[in-house]
């Protein structure tokens, strides 16, 4: 799978297009599914920009 | 002046290396359709012959581009039967043609459906390679155009395939039979040795056909659920992925069409949730907009998912 994608339990989400979707669409889309809330969390933890190191002496 | 002579013919030489190319027993027939989808003849260059341009030539999008290797056969006779001669007063006998060679093989425990399969290639030109028992492919070579591999043309009219019910001594079988095009030679048919290839017999594969019904279409998201499987034997599709999910438009890969619109629809999420049963959603659509979903994955042809038959219409 590309970048696009992540894999959770054994569905497919589409981080491209799903990233900043509120729960509620997602839910929507998703309830279907049993893992759909930790796909939402999965999917919106990758949007947090990586934490900046400390500069070394 | 014998046939298969010329005006200005002389003796040829005789010489013969210690270890020539013979050939062994069929027991694979790659078949090929005798023109390719640009009306071309079909043929490869020998230095082309490798298992990753045969895989792309068995998974061809074109069905005339398309290389469909058999199942394996048994008990295969290819017998070129005696000459007709006129014989004279004198007692003198020319040969006036060679006689016909008659291929003819057992498929072991070849299947009801798969006779069906066999049957279709009495109705269009074609040829095959042969990979024999020592792991050899054999082709035709054109004199004139020596770079190539052709594949050794089959007298369609010719063909037949018929069902050998089992009995108390054998299984069911199915047997095939052909006559080669009388224009084929013996002496232009050439052997790649398996010590120069990189695959064999059982590396070559046909392709399975494969088609969607789908249920689940529901309102409350846009998708559906697309159960997939075999056509002739209902077998399920397992481990596509949405990369394995393309538009029947473009080809763009994690998409559906929107046959309504014209336009490409990105797929948001994928789950076989069983084995076969894929549940797809999409990026949104109008109701009453018509989806098409098509697969692609090497080993299956799904061209029936988007032959227009079964296209998804959301409530």
């Amino acid at each position: 799978m590309d970048d696009n994608w992540i894999k959770v339990g054994n569905s497919y989400y589409n981080v491209t297009i799903l990233k900043g979707l509120s729960k509620t669409e997602f839910k929507k889309q998703f309830r279907h599914l049993p893992k759909w809330e930790d796909a939402f969390k999965q999917i919106n933890n990758s949007k947090k920009s990586p934490k900046k190191s400390k500069p070394k002496d | 002046m014998a046939i298969d002579c010329t005006c200005n013919n002389t003796l040829a030489n005789l010489g013969t290396p210690d270890c020539p190319s013979v050939g062994q027993v069929a027991k694979k027939f790659i078949f090929v359709p005798r023109f390719a989808a640009d009306g071309s003849v079909n043929k490869i260059l020998k230095t082309d012959i490798t298992n990753l341009n045969l895989q792309l030539k068995i998974n061809a999008a074109n069905p005339k581009d398309r290389y469909y290797p058999t199942a394996e056969f048994e008990n295969v006779e290819d017998v070129r039967e005696d000459p007709i001669t006129q014989e004279f007063n004198s007692g003198k006998i020319i040969t006036v043609r060679d006689g016909v060679r008659r291929n003819v093989g057992m498929i072991p425990l070849g299947s009801f459906q798969e006779l069906g399969a066999y049957k279709s290639y009495g109705c269009a030109e074609f040829g095959a390679f042969v990979m024999d028992a020592g792991g050899n492919f054999m082709y035709y070579s054109d004199d004139s155009d020596p770079l190539y591999a052709y594949p050794i043309l089959i007298d369609n009219e010719t063909y037949h395939a018929r069902l050998v019910k089992a009995t108390d001594a054998e299984v069911q079988m199915l047997e095939i039979s052909w006559q080669w095009k009388q224009s084929q030679r013996d002496q232009n048919l050439r052997l790649i040795q398996s010590d120069g290839l990189d695959f064999d017999a059982d590396d070559l594969e046909g392709l399975f056909d494969a088609d969607a019904v789908y249920s689940s279409i529901l309102g409350t998201f846009d998708g559906a659920t697309a159960t997939i499987t075999t056509t002739l034997f209902g077998a399920a599709v397992e481990g596509l992925v949405p990369a394995d999910f393309v538009s029947s438009d473009s080809g763009a890969t994690s998409f559906v069409y929107n046959v309504t619109t014209g336009l490409d629809v990105a797929l948001t999420g994928s789950t076989e949730s069983s084995a076969g049963v894929y549940t797809l959603t999409w990026t949104a659509a109008a109701t009453g907009n018509e989806i098409r979903v098509k697969a692609l994955k090497d080993g299956f042809d799904f061209s029936a998912m988007a032959d227009g038959t079964n296209d998804i219409t959301l409530p």
